[in-house]
């Protein structure tokens, strides 16, 4: 049995936290262990109670989100963090995602993904939940000439975030690129990358344009 | 002010005439001693001591023409004249008579014009011969006495007039007055007029050729003539019977009575001469009187003239003041004119404050509802709709189901909650909340570009550099709306914010590459929101500049001063 996932939740709406919570504790192995109403303690409480993931809003009254994040950058991250938050602004994201964030959820989808966006931190992964990851994708690629609006599923073992990347690989992005396109960790973009490959049965990169190519993802 | 003006005026029309007073005041004799001076002359003339007369004459004329008093002016001359013609010269009498008719005329002494006209015509007819000049005086005299109803005068005039037409052998026109003359001898007439009238009727009987009654009245003449005074009329009575006796073939009687006209007028000749022998002496200082009553008149002439120079003068210098006060009113006019401009600016200033001040309290107010509705919405209404899905998604959860409804509730709260965020995000946007004005800017720059419009944001400022959240709030919706105006009207391709911080100042440039437009068309169409950013940007005391050429695109400068 895997040990137990330590949640800690940072909201300044008591009815929010309390929703989360009924929420999270529907799943066996995740232990909520505690909350803050207010940004102040959070460094304190989640070391306390040695969280292993925060789910922090943005907007808190005397010391907001993203000052807790940039405390938890100049201190080092006692655990890993989920943004929960109503903003869906693209360039705030990037902001919060540069100082080292995990994941980022806005209050409309908490509902649905924030389970499984507390499965995919926890397992190392960076998280978006979905509207956000169309926007961020769509924002990257806007403009570009060669994208095919039509993005055809051919292949079930790929998500979505991989046929992101395949589609941004076949337009000739840099893994460096990739990364700072969509907002996450170079690494993350080399393990998509591999996982990909592998998928694909692809000996290396030129195998994925190939694919992107012959299933449309691109104009050729 | 019009009546102080008034009361300049008048007292500068009174300094004119008090100093025009001053120069006339000179020692002059009164009226009442020219009057007398006058009547002590009338007297030495008539008892012929004419040098004194003339003396007495002559002073009187000097003051009279200081007192400016014209009927004692022709009184002089009057008497001046009169002497001249006692001392049979009738030229000279004449020059004087002439002279003071000139003042005559302007009198309303009807005695005196009578006086005048009667003795003009006695020198017209008796001296120069000049008989329709002198019968014209005559009857100028007649009317006159006729008028001051001197009964005695018109008596004499009559007779005067008579005798002038009968001389001339108009015998007609002289009949009338013939009638009066014998109508009215007996009241009006007396000795010195019987001779002369007989003579008359002698005269005019002889006219029409009755010898009878001619005949008659001759003789009753020559004896009242040899028993009375008037030698004169004698002689004359003489000459015209003479003439009668000729007429009807008589020449013997006639020569006799010719011989007897010789004899009087001789003898009254040298009774003249006489008296011009007297005088022959004095004859030389008449000349000198005439000349010195000459150069009375020519220097009061001179000295009139100075007087109208100088009035001239005065009026010049009257002028002058009216032209510099007409000047000085016209100043205070436009003086007047001119406060009241400013008054009205001013007023006009205070007006367009107010209503800025009008529309900035309204612009606030409207800025904090935004803030507090956004934030209203963005922090409760949001978690509430989420914390409401949180709920659902337990249920689902716990119960490992999928209810169609309990689906599409989710669906609705997500909507809800997305327009609600679109909302809020209008109203403040999470940027400038969140990283401020710049970082705001830019991400509208972006978000506003696209197929047909880029947009492109430079500064020279940190990108997440903060200033005061209501100076950032204010700025961010006037370029926002300023942007708004680019993206409706201009047709612009590309614009261009460029926002640098030099010392305490923002300098921000919004231009585009549109249409542009005509500056005064601006107020019209789009004033109210221009004259919103105008009101704005003058309540955080900065400048607004737009500067816009037609077809070429418009540039809009805005200089304002930080406030952190």
């Amino acid at each position: 049995m895997t040990p137990n996932i330590r949640i800690h939740l940072a909201d300044d709406h008591q009815l929010i936290i309390h929703g989360i919570q009924t929420l999270l504790n529907t799943i066996s192995n995740f232990e909520v262990v505690g909350f803050s109403l207010n940004g102040k303690t959070i460094f304190e409480d989640v070391k306390k109670n040695n969280a292993d993931i925060l789910v922090l809003d943005i907007s808190m009254p005397e010391k907001d989100g993203i000052e807790v994040v940039k405390e938890f950058a100049e201190k080092g991250f006692p655990c890993k963090v989920i943004i929960l938050s109503s903003y869906d602004d693209l360039k705030l994201i990037k902001e919060i995602m540069d100082l080292g964030v995990s994941g980022y959820l806005t209050k409309q989808c908490a509902g649905n993904n924030i389970i499984e966006a507390v499965h995919a931190v926890a397992n190392g992964e960076e998280y978006f939940c979905e509207s956000i990851r169309e926007k961020i994708f769509t924002n990257a690629t806007k403009n570009n000439p060669k994208l095919n609006t039509y993005k055809p599923n051919v292949n079930p073992l790929l998500t979505e975030r991989e046929i992101e990347i395949i589609i941004l690989i076949a337009l000739e992005y840099s893994g460096k690129e990739i990364s700072e396109q969509l907002f996450i960790s170079t690494n993350t973009v080399e393990t998509h990358r591999k996982n990909i490959m592998k998928k694909l049965k692809a000996k290396n990169t030129i195998g994925i344009v190939k694919y992107a190519m012959n299933n449309h993802l691109i104009i050729s | 002010m019009h009546k102080t003006t008034f009361r300049l005026l008048l007292f500068f029309l009174f300094l004119i005439n008090f100093s025009q007073n001053l120069l006339a005041q000179n020692k002059t004799l009164s009226q009442s001693e020219i009057i007398k001076l006058l009547k002590d002359a009338r007297t030495n003339r008539i008892t012929g001591d004419y040098e004194k007369s003339l003396l007495k004459s002559r002073v009187a004329l000097e003051h009279s023409i200081k007192n400016k008093n014209n009927d004692l002016i022709a009184n002089s001359y009057l008497v001046i004249a009169s002497n001249f013609d006692e001392l049979t010269e009738p030229l000279k009498a004449l020059h004087y008579y002439d002279l003071g008719l000139y003042y005559v005329k302007k009198t309303n002494n009807n005695t005196l014009k009578n006086q005048y006209y009667n003795n003009l015509g006695n020198i017209y007819c008796f001296d120069k011969r000049q008989y329709d000049k002198g019968i014209y005086y005559y009857k100028k005299s007649l009317e006159y006495s006729q008028k001051v109803l001197d009964r005695k005068q018109i008596f004499l005039t009559k007779l005067n007039i008579t005798w002038a037409y009968f001389d001339i052998e108009k015998f007609k026109e002289g009949f009338p007055y013939l009638e009066y003359i014998n109508k009215y001898q007996s009241i009006d007439g007396g000795e010195s007029t019987i001779v002369a009238l007989n003579m008359l009727n002698g005269m005019y009987y002889s006219s029409i050729n009755n010898i009878e009654k001619a005949t008659d009245s001759f003789q009753k003449a020559i004896v009242f003539g040899t028993f009375g005074n008037e030698k004169s009329d004698l002689s004359f009575t003489y000459l015209e019977y003479s003439k009668f006796l000729n007429k009807i073939n008589q020449p013997q009687k006639a020569y006799n009575n010719l011989i007897l006209y010789y004899k009087i007028t001789n003898e009254l000749n040298i009774e003249e001469k006489l008296i011009k022998a007297n005088v022959i002496g004095v004859n030389l200082e008449i000349d000198h009187y005439k000349r010195e009553i000459d150069k009375i008149e020519t220097n009061y002439k001179l000295k009139q003239n100075k007087l109208i120079e100088e009035q001239s003068k005065n009026k010049k210098i009257a002028i002058i003041v009216l032209f510099l006060l007409i000047c000085i009113i016209i100043f205070f006019y436009f003086f007047v004119q001119n406060i009241r401009l400013k008054q009205k600016n001013r007023l006009k200033d205070i007006q367009s404050r107010i209503q800025e001040n009008i529309i900035n309290a309204s612009i606030n107010g409207q800025e904090l509802e935004r803030k507090k509705i956004a934030s209203f919405l963005h922090d409760n209404i949001s978690s509430l709709l989420s914390s409401a899905g949180l709920h659902l998604n337990v249920y689902t959860s716990i119960n490992k189901a999928q209810p169609q409804e309990i689906n599409k509730t989710k669906e609705i709260l997500e909507e809800a909650h997305n327009q609600i965020r679109n909302l809020s995000h209008e109203l403040m946007p999470t940027l400038l909340v969140r990283f401020g004005l710049l970082y705001a800017l830019e991400d509208l720059c972006e978000k506003t570009s696209n197929s047909k419009i880029k947009i492109a944001f430079n500064s020279n400022i940190a990108i997440k550099k903060r200033y005061n959240e209501d100076f950032e709030m204010k700025l961010y919706f006037i370029i926002a709306e300023l942007l708004n105006n680019i993206i409706k009207h201009s047709d612009a391709n590309s614009a261009n914010i460029m926002i640098n911080e030099i010392e305490n100042i923002l300098s921000i440039d919004v231009s585009d590459d549109g249409k542009g437009f005509i500056d005064n068309k601006l107020e019209t169409n789009e004033g109210f929101g221009i004259n919103q950013i105008r009101a704005r940007i003058n309540n955080m005391k900065g400048e607004f500049s737009i500067n816009s050429i037609l077809n070429k695109g418009t540039s809009i400068n805005l200089i304002i001063p930080i406030a952190y």
